[in-house]
């Protein structure tokens, strides 16, 4: 009964779940409330705390912006997704947010940081759920004969959904409107109750509608390790 | 009461067992290795005094300010294999390019090792040539199975790059095509191939000195 239960949507389990776990107390929702990062040098009125944290986020991208490698920006203030190279923007996208309201994306933004001011997390796991399939299709494979390159390789895996995570299990979900074909069905059942369960335990995700294109790039882009720098929201 | 007890704090143990279990086996394992040595040096002490925290910070800001590019870039995607001519918040020029097959060729005889990549980092636009010629490089030869010439004239060729090459370094090119129809895809040979339109638009707006970011 109970795997029974397990197996269907993950957004059915949210109601018993999170009555079970109120009964055996065993929730502990949310972090320790982080202070924004709006602080210039010029603000009228100072918050040393918030000061710190800005100090940071700085401190960080510059050391960022030495390596010649790009790096991810998760905006949160104008709540914008960017790849940047040596500090300059290469690629960037204005998130559309899909079933996620402005206190997820705070609290996502304060597990992000928490307690030690963290701003900087390598991305840990990218996950894709379903893509468009690959076909060889014939200008492809004139192509191949001449490049001596198997067709299927000269395609981009156009991702239909996936998601990147950080540790604590911070997790970006992404949504484009292509129609793929699930890499596992049971592993993205899995994936999504393991989530929802997750979410009620005070794991953060924020979820974000993409088109095709832009998705292409931040799948590709984003390999495990790159370094993620946030900008907290205020 | 021992009743309610039982039917209620047995299930409740027995599902919240159930949850433990299913998180704990669901539990994805981080990959080893990744560090972020570079960050863990960052010194961020803002001195607490308000003043000189405030002058700190003014200084991290011009820093960081400093480093982005105040006139338009070009920025070439290789992983959509698109080509920008961009500032911070506008694109200028969105256009379908290709680049680098990441594909490799071995030398039988000689064991010469060629990867073709498009090369990945900041650079600049050194020159803009017109009705450019390809000079042929060695592993044109050995990919298409003819002897390398000893002539230098039988390796040039003046049909190939379109009506415009633009040189960012080590031997790459911006240039033009005439096999439109891979547009998309990566198949070059490090080089960045732009339809005709898109080149003369590009051409047009970039002056030399221009920086170019490929990622």
């Amino acid at each position: 009964m109970i795997m029974q239960s397990m197996m269907t949507s993950a957004g059915r389990l949210r109601g018993p779940i999170v009555g079970v776990l109120t009964v055996s107390l065993l929730v502990s929702c949310g972090g320790k409330k982080q202070p924004g990062a709006t602080v210039t040098s010029t603000d009228k009125q100072w918050d040393q705390q918030q000061a710190e944290l800005q100090y940071r986020v700085l401190q960080a991208e510059l050391k960022l912006a030495q390596a010649n490698k790009p790096y991810l920006v998760l905006d949160l203030r104008r709540n914008r997704l960017e790849i940047k190279l040596q500090g300059t923007t290469v690629w960037n996208y204005a998130m559309t947010l899909e079933n996620t309201d402005e206190s997820e994306l705070k609290k996502f933004s304060e597990r992000f940081v928490g307690s030690d001011l963290k701003v900087v997390r390598p991305i840990l796991f990218k996950y894709l759920f379903a893509a468009t399939g690959k076909t060889a299709d014939s200008i492809l494979a004139i192509v191949s004969e001449a490049t001596t390159f198997p067709p299927e390789l000269l395609q981009r895996t156009i991702p239909e959904r996936f998601q990147l995570k950080w540790s604590d299990d911070i997790v970006l979900d992404i949504r484009t409107d292509v129609v793929g074909k699930p890499e596992s069905k049971w592993k993205n059942t899995m994936v999504d109750i393991r989530q929802a369960i997750a979410g009620h335990l005070g794991d953060a995700l924020v979820s974000v509608k993409m088109p095709k294109d832009n998705a292409i790039t931040l799948y590709r882009a984003s390999v495990i390790g790159l370094p993620t720098l946030i900008y907290p929201v205020s | 009461m021992k009743k309610v007890f039982f039917f209620v704090m047995v299930p409740i143990v027995f599902l919240v067992g159930v949850l433990v279990v299913f998180m704990t086996i669901t539990r994805e394992k981080p990959p080893k290795g990744i560090k972020l040595a570079l960050i863990d040096t960052v010194a961020t002490n803002l001195p607490k005094d308000e003043k000189l925290a405030r002058k700190e910070l003014g200084n991290a800001e011009k820093s960081l300010a400093k480093l982005k590019p105040i006139k338009p870039y070009i920025v070439i995607d290789t992983h959509a294999n698109r080509i920008y001519y961009r500032t911070e918040d506008s694109i200028f020029l969105d256009a379908v390019c290709s680049t680098g097959s990441g594909s490799e060729l071995i030398d039988s005889v000689t064991k010469r090792k060629w990867i073709f990549n498009t090369p990945r980092g900041v650079f600049k636009i050194q020159n803009k040539i017109k009705d450019p010629w390809w000079r042929k490089p060695d592993w044109e030869f050995i990919e298409t199975g003819e002897p390398i010439p000893k002539a230098e004239s039988d390796r040039m060729d003046g049909n190939v790059m379109g009506d415009f090459a633009m040189g960012f370094g080590d031997g790459f090119f911006i240039h033009g095509t005439i096999y439109e129809r891979l547009l998309g895809i990566n198949v070059t040979h490090g080089c960045v191939r732009l339809g005709t339109d898109d080149l003369h638009k590009l051409v047009e707006m970039t002056p030399v000195g221009t920086s170019v970011y490929i990622f």
